[in-house]
């Protein structure tokens, strides 16, 4: 079997922080190449020298038996190898066939039926069912995906590169992809699979690549692994499972009676402990981030009380839940949660603020700074570095970053909206042990997840919410996720 | 894996003093080659005398730009800054000459016109939404007309004064006055941004205005007391121009030097590297930014250079202070830029 790339010995640097240390990947012709490795790890960045987005530092690449030097973007195209990101890199304004065709050569006045006619000839061939003429905002995740390969397709791709493929995708959806990448191997496309999820690997890939602190720790074929193996590679340890104790004290510290605000969330009521984790489980889009939002101010409430410490509140702002120890870890990270091109130590003391001041206004900064170095060392955010931009920042660091800005104003209810979306093994491990830890220091956790395994393994008892109502409570227990599954995933109108 | 992570837990608070210093002080070492070239080819340049010329010619832009680099950190604009000086001005004289009034009162009466204008921007940005862009660049005109109207298309003359002379003449030691205050307003903006919860809450509007409602700050309200004191700092700097010149006046001195006021302010801005996407910028870059414009303004002067080089150097020095402060953000260092030479072989 010939390799069409080998990268040999690639090093990569950013500012003064070594992302990759001399990265050897070989990648076998029409066969799916998973890149695995946690957050951090150099995964995207490896991708992205590949595609000619990063120059690389060092190292040597080889593109069909050919050594490449300068690699920019658009020498990759011309070698065949195609990235698609997670987030579609598509105009939305444009239609499918205008976007399929983008990269191509075409006479300098376009005829739009002609551009149709020739997107459908790729679109049929590829086997892909798509309106050439709908813009791409109309589609779905996985539509703007087939769009993407159809746009590499075109391209004369030999080599695609695939991050995180399916994050956006449903279990159908999902399977849809697979066959359209194993059919892409058949025409003896090579593609390289980064995740973060197992599973995917085993069912899709025929050999592994492990990155661990932007080192290739191991290439296995996938015959020969088990799905146990990689996870001590990536991790570099065996793990030990974090394991979450139920609180007895029945203390209550926030109530909530009928509280709406429609039409995502609908008459809930909860009761919340000292010391407990709460957990609010249900498919995605179920109302668990609006009822999050409400309780925190962000949304106003329709109707309904609640209840902080036995004391009635109506927040306005989150600024007056902040003040009654109520802290919300967003699910936007980017959007929602920090502030992309401040530094790290900025973005911690954030929402502390208030109590970091000297006469109301003016900052201690000498309290500033223990505060920051406390939090980076408690959550262990790497590289510590407090004046480092947020964004250049790894996504599991990032999570941790939104965390530790919340801890810090030391919270008596801290409500986190799917803290472990997109982030690697080790760091929602370490979340996770993070969070119980909380629990019994006496912090209460409301926990919003559509991972029903995880709300069910961490929480003391768990809330099942569908179209913004609570449907079950369960005790937290793993043995009960397939009670749990059926009872979320239950079509009312049935 | 202890070990390992130990190593990199070091917690540092800078950069490398090199590269540190590079990023920050782009302006700086711009400005720094260029007094350097003038020292040397215009004479005078460097005499004492000149180079408080400079700082003299730099405070009323300069206020104009410490107020726009509010607005913009917290991710506005303000079109308007040179025509609410204009206003300023004009209801100062309206006030002092044709009116009578007491100076202090025709003082504090026109800062709080100008203070007024900025609230009505701030509330056009906040309340009715307008974008800023264009919020200001209506108010713009609305501004300006309101000073002819004021006037009625007329100049106003002060007549020689102790205020004026304390103002527009008054030195402290060897420092005018304008420059003075100008230092003062700097001084104190740079303390505000660094140490106060109301400049980290202004950086964080700019920077992401959704993470910073919900981190409990007042979105609204933060945007609007920069739009306060942008209006303030035109006032103060109305005050200053009507001294300097003896005259506050829409027609005939002032028309002319509008726009060059408006642009000499954004121009500092921009190379002093404060973004205009908002929540980046420092002060010390943009004090660097308002020296560079003025510098070349005088250093051009002296050499009798025509306007026509004096634009071409800003439009220049522009693309060449926010290119570089790109360039040293991007992470990848020169050093690293050059060996790249050898991969291509």
């Amino acid at each position: 079997m010939s390799y069409v790339v080998q990268m040999k010995g690639v090093c990569k640097n950013f500012s003064d922080v070594q992302v990759l240390y001399s990265v050897d990947l070989q990648v076998e012709e029409g066969r799916v190449h998973a890149l695995v490795g946690e957050n951090g790890a150099g995964k995207s960045t490896l991708c992205k020298i590949l595609a000619g987005f990063h120059p690389r530092d060092d190292g040597e690449i080889v593109v069909g038996g050919q050594r490449v030097g300068k690699l920019d973007a658009r020498r990759a195209v011309g070698l065949g190898i195609g990235m698609i990101y997670q987030d579609p890199n598509l105009a939305p304004l444009m239609t499918v066939a205008e976007n399929i065709m983008l990269g191509q050569k075409l006479d300098f006045i376009i005829n739009r039926n002609q551009l149709f006619r020739k997107a459908e000839e790729i679109l049929a061939t590829a086997g892909f069912d798509l309106n050439v003429r709908l813009p791409v905002s109309y589609l779905t995740a996985h539509e703007k995906q087939l769009v993407e390969i159809a746009k590499a397709i075109s391209l004369d791709t030999r080599i695609l590169i695939m991050d995180e493929a399916t994050a956006a995708l449903s279990v159908p959806e999902k399977d849809h992809l697979f066959a359209v990448i194993r059919k892409l191997n058949q025409q003896g496309i090579a593609v390289i699979y980064v995740t973060h999820i197992l599973p995917e690997v085993f069912e899709l890939a025929d050999r592994v690549t492990v990155l661990r602190n932007g080192k290739n720790v191991g290439t296995r074929k996938i015959s020969e692994v088990t799905p146990e193996e990689v996870i001590e590679l990536m991790v570099g340890h065996k793990i030990s499972r974090a394991t979450v104790e139920h609180c007895q004290e029945v203390n209550e510290v926030l109530r909530l009676e009928n509280v709406s605000n429609l039409p995502e969330v609908r008459g809930v009521s909860l009761s919340l402990c000292k010391g407990e984790i709460l957990g609010i489980g249900g498919l995605a889009g179920s109302g668990q981030r609006e009822l999050a939002r409400v309780i925190f101010g962000v949304d106003k409430m329709d109707s309904g009380e609640m209840y902080v410490s036995g004391e009635k509140v109506a927040f306005k702002t989150p600024s007056d839940a902040i003040k009654c120890g109520i802290a919300l870890v967003p699910r936007e990270r980017k959007k929602e949660g920090l502030l992309p091109r401040t530094c790290l130590g900025h973005n911690i003391v954030l929402p502390s603020l208030p109590t970091l001041t000297r006469r109301k206004t003016i900052l201690d900064l000498s309290q500033e700074r223990a505060m920051v170095q406390n939090q980076i060392q408690r959550l262990d955010i790497v590289p510590a570095v407090s004046s480092k931009v947020m964004e250049e920042f790894s996504g599991g660091n990032q999570q941790k970053a939104m965390l530790a800005k919340w801890l810090a104003t030391k919270p008596k209810i801290l409500i986190l909206d799917e803290p472990t979306v997109g982030i690697d093994i080790r760091t929602r491990e370490y979340l996770y042990g993070t969070m119980s830890e909380l629990a019994k220091e006496g912090m209460s956790l409301l926990l919003m997840s559509s991972d029903l395994k995880e709300v069910l393994r961490l929480s003391n008892r768990v809330l099942l919410m569908r179209n913004g109502r609570i449907v079950e409570e369960l005790p937290g227990d793993t043995a009960m996720e397939d009670e749990a599954l059926r009872i979320v995933s239950l079509d009312e109108r049935e | 894996m202890k070990g390992s992570r130990l190593k990199t837990a070091t917690i540092r608070e800078r950069a490398p003093f090199a590269v540190g210093l590079l990023r920050n002080y782009v302006p700086w070492i711009v400005l720094v080659i260029v007094v350097v070239v003038f020292s040397l080819l215009a004479p005078g340049f460097l005499s004492v005398t000149n180079l408080m010329s400079i700082l003299n010619a730099a405070s009323i832009g300069g206020l104009m730009a410490i107020g726009l680099t509010f607005v913009l950190l917290a991710g506005g604009f303000d079109l308007s800054i040179a025509a609410i000086m204009l206003v300023g001005g004009m209801i100062f004289g309206t006030l002092f000459i044709n009116l009578q009034l007491p100076v202090g009162a025709a003082v504090i009466l026109s800062l709080a016109a100008a203070t007024g204008l900025g609230l009505v921007n701030g509330l056009l940005v906040t309340r009715v939404k307008l974008p800023p862009f264009i919020a200001t660049f209506a108010t713009m005109f609305v501004y300006t007309g309101l000073s002819l109207a004021i006037g009625g298309g007329m100049a106003i003359y002060f007549v020689r004064g102790p205020f004026f002379s304390f103002l527009g003449q008054g030195k402290l030691g060897i420092m005018p006055m304008p420059a003075v205050i100008f230092i003062a307003v700097a001084i104190v903006a740079y303390l505000v941004l660094r140490t106060t919860t109301f400049g980290r809450a202004v950086y964080a509007v700019g920077g992401n205005d959704k993470a910073a409602h919900m981190a409990g700050i007042n979105v609204d309200r933060i945007r609007l007391i920069t739009y306060l004191i942008s209006g303030f700092l035109c006032g103060l700097a109305a005050l200053i121009y009507s001294a300097r010149l003896e005259v506050a006046n829409v027609v005939t001195a002032t028309l002319a030097g509008y726009s060059t006021t408006l642009l000499d302010a954004i121009s500092a801005v921009m190379i002093g590297g404060i973004s205009i996407f908002g929540g980046v910028g420092k002060m010390h870059g943009l004090i660097g930014g308002i020296l560079l414009v003025f510098v070349l303004s005088n250093g051009m002067g002296i050499l009798a250079m025509t306007s026509a080089y004096h634009m071409l150097a800003k439009g220049l020095l522009i693309a060449l202070a926010v290119g570089l402060d790109i360039y040293f953000r991007s992470g990848v260092s020169l050093r690293r830029r050059l060996r790249w030479d050898t991969l291509k072989q």
